[in-house]
């Protein structure tokens, strides 16, 4: 049985997908990674600031599904302001909890994506902060 | 209901409201799966409940029984193509290993100077073994393009560089393709290539995965050397399939899998394989896979000739005319309904695929997003995926109004 978006949700996922909050590309960036699922064609390049192990500003040029698009609007949202380590302890279940939406395990991956790109690029520079080279 | 709809218990079971299902079940996924009729769902119960023994082996009652019906599914899978004998029938488990056997063998014998063709609408099952091989023995692969309707653009092929096309050694084409619906001349292709390379030696190789379901396919009309199929799209259980090969392409056909069955004796040193069908079919087969696709086939002739065909071209000529009066979608493959099968791929425009056929699932309407195992394709498309509806014996144009309705939905939910 399908899981079904909640008629509620996709309200939000509408709102996001049609104004996605961080559009765009962040100037003279610290970071910036792009993040391919070939098997569906979605693409999304994230970057961002980080000063003193906090991340000052983030923003995301994607292609792909309402869903992907709006959980990038909606975690670049949450995560803007807050220190890389407390980034990247955030579990997928706190992630999945925090869009509030629904999905089925067929739609799970386009919420992910932009979980799993912003982790990648954080853990880089988390990586190299500490002159860990990747 | 309609009549042949009756026949699929599915259709009532899933007409029952229970927790956020309400009843709704348009199913227009057949290009994937179909469903399966009761004679089916039967036949598999009774082979469990009944027989239970295995095929080849023992010599009790219900091992013969076994036995008796599974060689008699292959007698009717040879008569259901109208192959020569039952000996040219092998099982499988589906297109997709029928393809990388042939592709095994042909790997014994091609070199780096030879020509593979395929075309640009081939499902993954009928490229990657290609270029798998290709690794490792640098032979050329040809791709005959498509023409803006979705159609093999086969006139192209005289135009192809003499030295390279004089190197020819294998044709593997779909039948049918899984994302357009385009049904292909195969039968005028494969003698327009033998009449244009008359000293060549050419393996002509038919991937009937979706037109064996659709359409009667006479393998000797076609005179290919290997046509393959898949069991589950054409009302049988998953996990059977066929690879038909004529007897002195078979003959010369090299297995895929050794073991048990397939061989004629074994001692510590050495083994001799059998030189029948048998040779193709190692270890326990998947017995009641092949039992139910004897019933899918009986099934399939019940109907009178041309019965069928006469509704899926209906069905299409319908669906066609209303995806094309819909507006604000882009709907790829052939715009008429001649030679084309009930497949339909299109894009809501400015719509992901994927958004679009979860709407529509959210509405009990089956769809299927994605690439659809056809990368290439899409690439030729310039889309990175489409969403497909594809019919089948028990689709009515009731099933088609509400895929437009469930269009108009997805429409109105992304304010398109």
């Amino acid at each position: 049985m399908i899981v079904v978006m909640d008629s509620l949700y996709r309200e939000l996922i509408i709102e996001h997908w049609q104004h996605p909050q961080n559009s765009g590309k962040v100037r003279n960036p610290t970071f910036q990674l792009t993040h391919e699922n070939k098997y569906c064609g979605d693409a999304i390049l994230v970057s961002g600031k980080v000063k003193k192990d906090k991340l000052t500003d983030v923003k995301f040029i994607g292609e792909g599904c309402s869903v992907s698009i709006a959980s990038a609007s909606m975690f670049t949202e949450h995560i803007k302001g807050m220190a890389v380590k407390s980034i990247l302890a955030i579990s997928q279940k706190e992630f999945l909890e925090l869009l509030g939406i629904q999905l089925g395990t067929m739609r799970l991956k386009c919420a992910l994506f932009v979980y799993e790109a912003i982790n990648k690029a954080l853990t880089n520079v988390s990586l190299q902060s500490h002159n860990i080279s990747v | 209901m309609n009549s042949i709809k009756k026949d699929f218990a599915i259709f009532e079971n899933q007409s029952i409201k229970i927790g956020d299902h309400d009843g709704r079940f348009i199913y227009l996924d057949s290009a994937a799966t179909s469903l399966k009729p009761n004679a089916v769902i039967d036949t598999v119960k009774f082979f469990y409940s009944y027989l239970g023994a295995p095929v080849h082996r023992s010599s009790y009652r219900t091992a013969n029984r076994t036995t008796e019906i599974y060689e008699q599914v292959r007698k009717s899978v040879a008569e259901f193509i109208n192959a020569e004998s039952e000996h040219e029938i092998v099982f499988t488990k589906n297109t997709n290993e029928a393809i990388n056997l042939i592709a095994n063998d042909l790997g014994e014998s091609l070199t780096d100077r030879d020509v593979v063709v395929l075309s640009r609408m081939e499902h993954h099952a009928n490229i990657v073994p290609w270029i798998k091989l290709q690794k490792k023995i640098k032979f050329k692969i040809m791709w005959l393009d498509i023409n803006e309707e979705g159609r093999l653009d086969w006139a192209q092929i005289p135009n192809w560089p003499l030295k390279l096309s004089n190197r020819i050694r294998v044709v593997s084409l779909a039948h049918a393709s899984n994302v357009l619906g385009t049904i292909n001349p195969i039968k005028d292709i494969i003698a327009y290539i033998k009449g244009l390379l008359p000293n060549n030696v050419i393996t002509f190789i038919v991937d009937g995965a979706q037109a064996v379901p659709h359409i009667e396919v006479d393998v000797q009309d076609l005179d290919c050397g290997y046509y393959v199929f898949s069991g589950h799209k054409m009302l049988g259980p998953s996990g059977v399939g066929v690879l038909y090969a004529k007897q002195s392409v078979l003959d010369l056909t090299q297995p895929l899998l050794y073991g048990s069955h397939m061989i004629s004796w074994v001692t510590e040193e050495s083994f001799m394989i059998n030189e029948d069908e048998s040779a193709f079919e190692a270890g326990t087969p998947n017995i009641e896979g092949v039992l139910g696709l004897g019933a899918a086939i009986d099934y399939l002739n019940q109907f009178e000739m041309g019965y069928l065909e006469e509704h899926d071209t209906r069905l299409t000529e319908y669906a066609l005319k209303k995806l094309q009066q819909v507006g604000g979608i882009t709907l790829y493959g052939p715009s008429t309904f001649e030679d084309r099968l009930g497949i339909f791929s299109f894009n809501v425009d400015g719509v992901h695929a994927h958004d679009t056929a979860q709407v529509l699932g959210d509405m009990g309407i089956c769809v299927r997003a994605g690439h659809h195992c056809a990368m290439p394709l899409m690439d030729r498309l310039g889309v990175s995926s489409t969403v497909r509806a594809s019919t089948y014996l028990y689709n009515t144009s009731n099933d088609i109004d509400e895929l437009i309705k469930g269009i108009e939905e997805v429409k109105k939910v992304f304010k398109k």
